[in-house]
């Protein structure tokens, strides 16, 4: 069984994993979360001040909110821990708000996300100041490679596109784009868990993606192994 | 019917059928943009991957934050009551403060020193309201029943806050640039008329109005003739990203010289013999033709040495070359661009190279160069594949 092929069953066990898609519906619209989502009432209890909850609660949780802060920041990124506990104070603090239109899996992903954009965005403005971006990226390698074929070099690039603009683009289109292409939600559920009609979000990841193409043409060895001359040009 | 996107999504979490996954594959091999979410999506996954001490941190953050909650953070509780404590006091300082400089700012129109200096506020006279009976207010309360003026403040009654506008005269403009210009008032200087806009970006409308605010001796005051820096038009930027982007890019060359040339640029002769003309026509045939492609790429390799094109031309032939088995003509490209100083895809190159010399049998030349790609470029991802290579 080839590297790329056992990665994604491991991905795939991630996520289907009890305590971090437990009663998740696969496609959301077509369930009520609130109804499916056995941490709901866990949460509901967390936030009145229950202790023992929020530790459950929390342990449910974490697995998530690390692979957002890793899948954002990059597995090696020194923050990755504190992103990752910064988004579980944010989480507790934001259950009074939580509204049950999307189940807390996808709440708490939203949560580190922006924790981790914040992260992206102050490093981006440091890195203006001292070093390229590129620079940084060296020095903070975003993935441990297995053996490369080429395909998954370029998929390191793109992430690593992906991953720039989060630091720059308008905080809105970033959430949209690194909540679809970072964790994997569907629009549908994007548009739940931000609260944003279907079609702000579809506009929103529109506008992202076109900041992407021309991240892709700016570079040039994306640029050089997609062949310049399909789509991406449009 | 589902998206790509959805499909993608669904795709990484191994709930793709048989047919849906056919569906993609075939979206993947039709279009660059899907491959590439595709294949960002699987880098993505294997980022977030759990690690071995997950298990030690997810324990370590419960403790941390769990630990602390009881509804809300009790640390962060605090530090919002200090902050709303220490908040308050320099609020209504700051409040007083402003309010007595502006005070001084208004009551003292003669002072030179003032490098703004507005007319005196006309105060109209308003009916004084009536006043209650008992004359409960009359005890501290000094009538104001003229228009006059505020007498200025004596120097010795001045608090030392006050010597702040006074030593910053040039800060002030800027500190009044958010209010309306001073109305004319009968018998004051006329005022001259406001220049008429330099810039039409809202961002340099500010500094023009406080600027014809104030009198003319006081827009020669030092640090009163700054100026925002005009903002480079829309088209400018533009130019300077096309250029840019068309020098490595298949960009149609009438749209750049369109950009950077304007209306009135004459109409020149496209160079189809520029390295970048090469390089697109290069890029438009590999698709179709790469037989004709690859002769276009060595023609710009060939006449174009120094150019950045010529550099990318030949690490796609090097790669073309090794994909078709022929890997000593691949070795020769990809040496060829290890000769060029800072070449960005050097580690891409020596990776070519090895590879190509692992495929002719050259084993220990294959491992050398892996070995140099460690040191030269220890993080990048050639080199992790480099260090498997050669194992532990």
């Amino acid at each position: 069984m080839s590297a790329a092929r056992t990665d994604q069953l491991a991905t795939a066990r991630v996520m289907s994993e009890p305590t971090l898609e437990a009663g998740c519906p696969r496609r959301l619209g077509s369930e009520d979360p609130a109804v499916m989502d056995p941490l709901a009432e866990l949460a509901r209890q967390a936030a009145a001040g229950d202790p023992a909850a929020a530790n459950t609660l929390l342990t449910k949780l974490a697995p998530a909110l690390l692979r957002v802060a890793r899948q954002v920041l990059g597995p090696q990124h020194p923050e990755v821990s504190d992103v990752a506990q910064e988004a579980a104070c944010g989480l507790l603090q934001a259950l009074p708000r939580f509204r049950g239109e999307c189940t807390l899996v996808h709440f708490a992903c939203r949560v580190a996300m922006l924790v981790s954009m914040n992260v992206r965005r102050r490093e981006a403005s440091h890195s203006r100041k001292t070093e390229t971006l590129s620079e940084l990226q060296e020095v903070y390698p975003t993935s441990t490679l297995p053996p490369t074929p080429e395909d998954r070099l370029l998929g390191e690039r793109a992430a690593g596109a992906i991953r720039q603009l989060l630091s720059s683009l308008p905080e809105a289109q970033a959430e949209v784009l690194g909540l679809h292409h970072v964790v994997g939600l569907t629009m549908p559920e994007i548009a739940a868990v931000t609260g944003a009609p279907l079609e702000t979000v579809r506009s929103r990841l529109r506008l992202g993606r076109n900041a992407l193409r021309l991240r892709v043409l700016e570079d040039r060895r994306l640029f050089e192994v997609v062949g310049g001359s399909d789509d991406l040009d449009r | 019917m589902t998206s790509i996107d959805e499909l993608l999504s669904q795709r990484r979490r191994g709930a793709l059928s048989d047919a849906d996954e056919r569906r993609l594959q075939m979206a993947v091999q039709t279009s660059s943009e899907h491959r590439l979410t595709l294949l960002a999506g699987e880098a993505f996954d294997r980022a977030g991957v759990p690690q071995s001490d997950d298990a030690a941190l997810i324990k370590h953050i419960v403790r941390q934050v769990g630990g602390e909650w009881s509804g809300t953070f009790q640390r962060v509780a605090a530090r919002r009551r200090l902050s709303r404590w220490i908040s308050v006091p320099v609020l209504i300082a700051g409040v007083a403060a402003a309010s007595f400089g502006g005070y001084r700012a208004i009551s003292s129109p003669a002072a030179p020193s003032q490098a703004v200096s507005f007319p005196a506020l006309p105060t109209p006279a308003l009916p004084t309201p009536a006043l209650p009976a008992d004359g409960a207010l009359t005890s501290n309360a000094p009538a104001r029943t003229a228009p006059e003026t505020p007498a200025p403040i004596q120097p010795a009654a001045r608090s030392p806050l006050a010597a702040v506008p006074e030593a910053a005269p040039a800060a002030l403009p800027s500190a009044r640039s958010d209010e309306p210009p001073a109305p004319i008032v009968e018998g004051a200087p006329a005022q001259p008329p406001p220049p008429p806009p330099a810039a039409p970006s809202s961002v340099a409308a500010a500094p023009i109005r406080a600027t014809a605010a104030v009198p003319a001796a006081a827009a020669r005051a030092p640090g009163a003739g700054w100026r925002l820096p005009k903002p480079k038009p829309r088209a400018a930027q533009r130019t300077g990203l096309d250029t840019e982007v068309a020098a490595v890019l298949p960009l149609p060359s009438a749209a750049v010289a369109g950009s950077a040339g304007g209306p009135a640029a004459p109409q020149r002769e496209p160079d189809l013999e520029s390295a970048s003309a090469l390089f697109r026509r290069a890029n438009e045939l590999r698709q179709n033709d790469w037989a004709a492609a690859a002769a276009l790429y060595e023609r710009l390799a060939l006449r174009h040495t120094e150019s950045r094109e010529a550099g990318v031309a030949e690490m796609a032939l090097g790669k073309h070359a090794l994909a078709e088995g022929r890997a000593l003509s691949a070795v020769q490209w990809f040496e060829a661009y290890q000769r060029r100083a800072g070449g960005e895809l050097a580690a891409e190159a020596i990776w070519g190279e090895a590879r190509a010399l692992q495929s002719l049998g050259e084993t220990v030349r294959a491992r050398e160069l892996w070995t140099r790609l460690i040191e030269r470029y220890p993080a990048s991802a050639y080199a992790a594949a480099a260090r498997e290579q050669l194992g532990p």
